[in-house]
């Protein structure tokens, strides 16, 4: 009896839980955002090698976010991260206007990926803070995210060291999140 | 009829022809970029190689280039330089373009040194070490962000001795592949303490004080770091 009063509870109340990819070019700023997210903190970082992956509780949502590595070489290694992905982050440094049709290359491999297809896609424009950054409009036509069809995708200015947009990125992340959960349930 | 046939097959065979010509021209362009990727990496590897079996660095040392400066660095200053939004890639795990390169032959941490280093006193001043991040970071903010010792600006203190004089014997004596890069001019606190190879061996004869190269050994291979 108890335990069917705490499964009801737990689904109404309780912690969802969800699994979420980081990914976007080296220096970007994934690991800060990660950690930012993770302690509260700017740690100093040095370029990724591998990944790192941390929980983050939000609003009843417990994130595994995993933060891979962003160089050349590794981002091969980025598929091996897609199965059973609900969403991904994909990180923008919005400053860097050389790359960002490199970087737009690589976001349309990984949502075009048969993993990713139906996994929902947050971008963070990231050092907003910076002078001469593009704003979260130009990264957005910059990465074809008009062009996206039967995607959900949300695109946030951030800047990391600052803590500013991360956890409206999430909410948006956890309220999506929830709508296509109640959307699954309502159709059985 | 017979000739029309002839004439499709004819054209067929031509395409196939074509497009294996084609498959052939792509493999051949698809080798030779791999082969330039390869050839890119040996060099910055023998680039690195070179600084190591200097003795400037430790085998644990730089595995990154700052391509604000051409600099190898190592690990803690990689981070450090992302923060002031200098961009860094590591020798391993990034790719290298022949510009990229020809850059980092031409540039390298003995250049780098010349302009922003050009004020800096050795004697006087000491040189963080990588355990100490904040104080590595304030390092790195005073020579490559304020360039406080590229000699641009004047300051309240009087002007320095020029710290490195450029060693133009060391040039000859070294390896063919060095001799148009900045690293032929290693000043004498670099030159290493341990036994070289034979080609590099009669550098070290070069007006090189053992004292004070050991001296000089830890405070100087963080230089290079940063």
């Amino acid at each position: 009896m108890g335990q069917v009063f705490r499964k009801l509870f737990d689904a109404f109340f309780g912690n969802s839980e969800m699994r979420v990819v980081m990914l976007g070019l080296d220096a970007a700023g994934k690991t800060t955002i990660l950690y930012k997210l993770h302690i509260g903190e700017v740690l100093s970082t040095v370029p990724t090698i591998g990944f790192n992956v941390e929980k983050v509780q939000y609003k009843n949502v417990v994130f595994t976010v995993w933060d891979v590595g962003g160089q050349e070489k590794l981002r091969p290694l980025w598929r091996h991260y897609f199965n059973d992905t609900n969403g991904l982050i994909y990180v923008v440094d919005s400053l860097d206007r050389e790359r960002i049709s490199k970087a737009k290359a690589e976001f349309q491999a990984i949502i075009n990926d048969p993993f990713m297809t139906n996994c929902v896609i947050l971008v963070f424009a990231n050092k907003q803070d910076m002078k001469g950054a593009m704003t979260p409009m130009e990264v957005c036509d910059g990465l074809g995210l008009y062009e996206l069809k039967n995607r959900k995708w949300h695109i946030q200015g951030t800047c990391a060291l600052r803590g500013d947009g991360l956890y409206e990125g999430l909410d948006w992340l956890a309220s999506t999140l929830k709508d296509m959960k109640a959307a699954s349930t309502s159709a059985f | 009829m017979s000739e029309t046939q002839e004439l499709t097959r004819g054209s067929v065979s031509a395409r196939s022809a074509s497009q294996s010509v084609l498959g052939f021209a792509w493999s051949l362009e698809m080798a030779s970029r791999l082969k330039e990727d390869e050839r890119n990496e040996r060099s910055i590897r023998n680039l690195l190689n070179f600084l190591r079996i200097g003795g400037v660095l430790t085998a644990t040392g730089p595995q990154y280039v700052c391509t604000n400066f051409w600099t190898f660095v190592c690990t803690t200053c990689s981070g450090i330089h992302r923060e002031f939004t200098h961009r860094v890639k590591s020798v391993s795990m990034a790719k290298f373009t022949s510009q990229e390169v020809s850059a980092l032959q031409g540039g390298g941490n003995a250049s780098a040194r010349e302009i922003y280093f050009k004020e800096w006193d050795a004697a006087h001043q000491s040189l963080p070490d990588s355990s100490n991040v904040e104080r590595l970071r304030d390092f790195i903010r005073l020579v490559y962000v304020n360039r406080r010792y590229t000699g641009e600006k004047s300051f309240d203190k009087p002007p320095r001795v020029k710290l490195f004089p450029s060693m133009a014997p060391l040039q000859g004596a070294l390896p063919n592949i060095y001799r148009t890069s900045s690293l032929g001019t290693l000043p004498p606190a670099w030159m290493p303490t341990q036994p070289l190879p034979s080609n590099i061996q009669r550098t070290s004869s070069l007006g090189n004080d053992p004292s004070q190269a050991s001296h000089h050994q830890l405070p100087m291979s963080t230089q290079i770091l940063a």
